[in-house]
């Protein structure tokens, strides 16, 4: 999309969100109105009374407590009432923006979200949303207030005597021209310091989310330089807006200084040829400083407003990006048959899977076996379409797999990946993910029970005293490496899977518990076609067929004995690994 | 085994305002020299802003109502040198306080960060990802903010404020009474109304940092919502969390903004009672027109800074309750023992 579409597409859907709550915005810039003219009347009464004194030397007690006392109760009643309205706007622009985000994202691919990465979105779901939510209530009221103070201290001024007024006015165009040479330069100054933040959160999340491999490779140092070169960036940009802001102040409160000598000069030589009285010239003076801090205002609200303006791109682009809906609508029982033809995967002009053919039959044993990094895992991803291949074809049953119903495939497919992934909720769920909605609840026990069984849950279930409702925390942090994988194995379980994809299922689990998980696998679960990504040959040895991937290209495939015959890689890995065993 | 869980760690007694800017003090104590010179350029900016009304106040007594032009030349003079001094000033005031401000950030970063790298895994195993995430990006920007903007204002603010209070006494000390009664009970109804609106602020940020935990969670376990097809626990969990945002926000939002309507009025009254008694002085021979005139522009002068604060004092609750968060990670000691 060409950068001018975009903007207008932007400043339209923010002028719709604006509008929506129209009614609610309308009802506050009245309430404004009457807290500010309460505001506005009371320099000019001020200046009454003295002038009222002066001539009649009485003091009109009651009607001065009455009238001023009044109009500002009027005033802090009617602002109070617009501070709680402004308030309720606010926050609910923000949870309807943050709202419309989830369920923009909840719609996405998980390549969207990877590409995006967790922490871009994070800081989008706050710091953006809080910049447009302030400037939709606060923002345009205030905006408002200070054009009505601006309007009426204006008017207030030339009512009293216009031609003094006049010549103090010409400060506002003057203030206008600096504002709009300093401001171009804060708008660009903005934008990067929103970037930059984004970069500080990411390295900070990261430091997070990795914690543990961090320390593992002891790498600390570096994280903290890395964190350094960013952090001294956020200050070097925002010291710049510092400089802009420091020039800009004070040159307004210049101009509004010599407008006070101007008064005190024309206005005082008024006064003396009784052309103004003195209760005129003190209201003279007291609307001039009126008319100060608006200015003020207004300069900080357009910064607020480029601010949100910039914030409400970023949140735009994530509402109105694209949803990919596979198109897929065959609804297959899928028997387990799998074939990659020609299927060649590309990232960032890297090769990762290179012309990659092969087949596996229906209820067969097969590994996929090689080295880190060899590609293993990006097969996986395609296969469980997660991610999607730069060419080549892949077929289920002999289907093409982008051809299927994607809640039909996820129904049949039981993936257990890498990394543990455990949701913050009960046992129950966690291995119930999928087919939490299943309306026969006898069949959801069966099906429960079996998975339990098969991944050897049994035992860790009986250990803990809320059972199946314990809730797990977040990393799972009271459960081990290899009870972690048991319980994704579980959930993959529970779907009563035709194919299983396990990557790297082995690592965190102990020889005999493997071989008893995989003999209760066939067992229960009998005609289920099983690929698994590993790296130790000894515990596949006698699966139907191995593939041997290399530096993303299938080097071999065939039985453990075809490939110690025919393939020279795969002969020295099995050796290498039949010593250090030994 | 030590407890690195950040919720039920107590929190240091972090009410008092003094107690904070002590703890704020490591921080700035590098840039000990800016921070001099900033402090004798706010004085003079204050100094000035408190003699220019009063040098208005005399042109008008004095000079304006007794047609001496010879005289309002000369308070033209003295207010173009102060007004002179109030911009210089004001230039550097801000130019010195961001400086200042910007490095205490980038401190407070550094040590933050420095900190969570020398912590165990066990703080980051009883704390959620998304939780310290929120404590160390939103609560760190509340800060950011805090000092980037709230804390010049404040400064220079305050110093007028106090200077201003000082002086109207010497002017006349029966009407400097009267303006000041109003910003007595000021200070009693911010005393009664900043611990409820700090505890509203933390709700807040708390109810902000289990949303965010949560996003936090769901985005890392994506390939799982996509593959098991539960966009919709994607979608619910994130929406439970979000409203309860929006009832926490609202009243915290709506508490900061009370104290602007209350600064606001309590000025007023302040100028009422002023012109009441002022009118009273005067038809008793004690003040002239004048005077009062001058001591009115005195009396706004006063409280227009104060009603900034007002406005800004939600902002100082804020970037108080965010400090206190941030303090709790700070104050963990790893209990790794270091060989040697």
């Amino acid at each position: 999309m060409d950068k001018k579409k975009d903007l207008k597409s932007i400043n339209s859907t923010f002028l719709k969100l604006i509008l929506k709550h129209r009614n609610q915005i309308i009802l506050l810039l009245i309430l404004a109105l009457l807290a500010n003219i309460s505001g506005l009347i009371i320099p000019r009464l001020l200046g009454n009374y003295i002038d009222y004194y002066n001539q009649t030397k009485t003091i009109d007690w009651s009607n001065i407590l009455l009238v001023l006392g009044g109009l500002s109760a009027f005033a802090l009643v009617f602002t109070v009432i617009q501070s709680a309205l402004s308030s309720f706007v606010a926050e609910k622009v923000g949870t309807e923006l943050r709202q419309s985000l989830s369920e923009s994202i909840s719609k996405q691919t998980n390549l969207y979200v990877v590409n995006q990465t967790p922490s871009k979105l994070l800081t989008i779901f706050t710091s953006d949303v809080d910049a447009v939510k302030n400037i939709v209530s606060q923002g345009i009221v205030t905006a408002f207030s200070a054009i009505l103070i601006l309007f009426g201290s204006t008017f207030a001024l030339i009512q009293i005597k216009w031609d003094l007024a006049l010549m103090v006015l010409i400060i506002i165009p003057l203030i206008v021209l600096v504002f709009s040479q300093i401001f171009g330069r804060i708008g660009s100054q903005f934008r990067l310091a929103q970037q930059n933040l984004e970069k500080i959160n990411r390295i900070i999340n990261e430091s997070i989310v990795a914690a543990s491999l961090i320390r593992v490779l002891n790498s600390q140092k570096s994280e903290i330089k890395k964190f350094n070169h960013v952090n001294q960036a956020s200050k070097d940009i925002n010291l710049g807006i510092v400089k802009l802001f420091s020039t800009l102040i004070p040159i307004i409160t210049l101009l509004s200084n010599i407008a006070t000598l101007f008064i005190l000069y024309y206005g005082g030589k008024l006064v003396i040829q009784n052309e103004l009285s003195l209760g005129q010239f003190s209201a003279f003076l007291s609307y001039l400083s009126l008319l100060i801090t608006p200015i003020f205002l207004l300069s900080f609200i357009s910064t607020g407003f480029t601010r949100a303006l910039i914030s409400f791109g970023r949140i735009y682009e994530i509402t109105s990006a694209e949803i990919q809906t596979p198109n897929g609508n065959l609804k297959l029982d899928i028997k387990g048959g799998v074939e990659f033809k020609n299927v060649n995967l590309e990232f960032d002009g890297r090769k990762v899977l290179n012309n990659l053919n092969f087949n596996i039959k229906a209820g067969t044993k097969t590994a996929l076996l090689g080295p880190t990094a060899a590609g293993k895992t990006q097969i996986f991803n395609i296969l469980s379409g997660l991610n999607k291949a730069s060419s080549g074809e892949i077929f289920i049953d002999g289907h093409k797999i982008q051809d299927i119903d994607s809640n039909s495939f996820y129904n049949q497919v039981g993936l257990v990946f890498q990394d543990s992934i455990i949701f913050n909720t009960t046992l129950r769920e966690n291995i119930l993910f999928k087919n939490i909605e299943e309306s026969d609840p006898e069949t959801l026990e069966i099906k429960l029970k079996n998975a339990i069984y098969t991944a050897a849950l049994d035992d860790l279930i009986s250990s803990l005293p809320d059972g199946l409702d314990t809730i797990i925390s977040e990393r799972g942090a009271n459960l081990s490496g290899g009870q972690k994988q048991r319980l994704m194995l579980a959930r993959a379980l529970a779907l009563n899977p035709k194919l299983l994809l396990l990557d790297d299922f082995t690592a965190r689990v102990d020889i005999s518990t493997e071989k008893l998980i995989l003999e209760r696998l066939f067992e229960t679960y009998p005609g289920i076609t099983l690929i698994s990504i590993t790296q130790k040959i000894e515990p596949i040895k006698g699966y139907d067929q191995i593939l041997l991937v290399m530096e993303s290209e299938l080097l071999a495939h065939g039985t453990h004995e075809e490939l110690i015959n025919k393939s020279l890689e795969y002969r020295q890995i099995w050796e290498s690994q039949q010593s250090s065993e030994n | 085994m030590t407890n690195y869980d950040l919720n039920t760690l107590k929190e240091r007694k972090s009410k008092d305002l003094m107690v904070n800017l002590i703890d704020l003090w490591s921080y700035l104590k590098s840039d000990r020299n800016l921070l001099i010179i900033a402090f004798i350029v706010v004085i003079l900016n204050s100094l000035a802003g408190i003699v220019t009304p009063y040098v208005i106040a005399t042109a008008v007594d004095q000079h304006i109502s007794t047609g001496n032009y010879n005289g309002i030349m000369v308070d033209i003079l003295q207010l173009s040198g102060l007004y002179l001094i109030t911009v210089v000033c004001g230039f550097l005031q801000s130019r010195l306080m961001g400086n200042i401000s910007q490095n205490t950030l980038l401190k407070l970063r550094d040590r933050l960060f420095k900190k969570i790298q020398s912590l165990p895994i066990a703080f980051f195993n009883q704390n959620k990802a998304g939780e310290l995430m929120s404590r160390l990006n939103n609560d760190t920007d509340k800060l950011n903010q805090f000092l980037s903007e709230s804390l010049i204002r404040f400064v220079g603010n305050f110093f007028v404020i106090f200077g201003i209070g000082i002086f109207i006494f010497y002017l006349n000390f029966k009407l400097a009474l009267v303006t000041l009664s109003a910003s007595v009970c000021l200070l009693f109804i911010t005393n009664v109304l900043s611990p409820w609106i700090k505890n509203l602020n933390t709700k807040s940020l708390a109810a902000i940092g289990d949303f965010e935990s949560s996003v936090q969670e769901n985005l890392t376990n994506f390939k799982v919502i996509a593959a098991f097809n539960r966009r919709d626990y994607f979608y619910k969990n994130l929406e439970n969390k979000n409203q309860i945002i929006f009832k926490n926000s609202f009243w915290s939002e709506f508490a900061g903004n009370l104290f602007k309507p209350i600064y606001d009025f309590a000025g007023n009254i302040a100028q009422i009672l002023v012109l009441l008694y002022g009118l009273y002085l005067i038809s008793t021979g004690e003040l002239s027109i004048g005077f009062l005139i001058g001591f009115i522009s005195y009396t706004q002068k006063f409280y227009e800074p104060l009603r900034i604060l007002g406005s800004i004092w939600a902002n100082i609750q804020s970037a108080i309750a965010a400090w206190g968060r941030v303090k709790q990670i700070l104050n963990l000691e790893s209990n790794l023992k270091v060989i040697k």
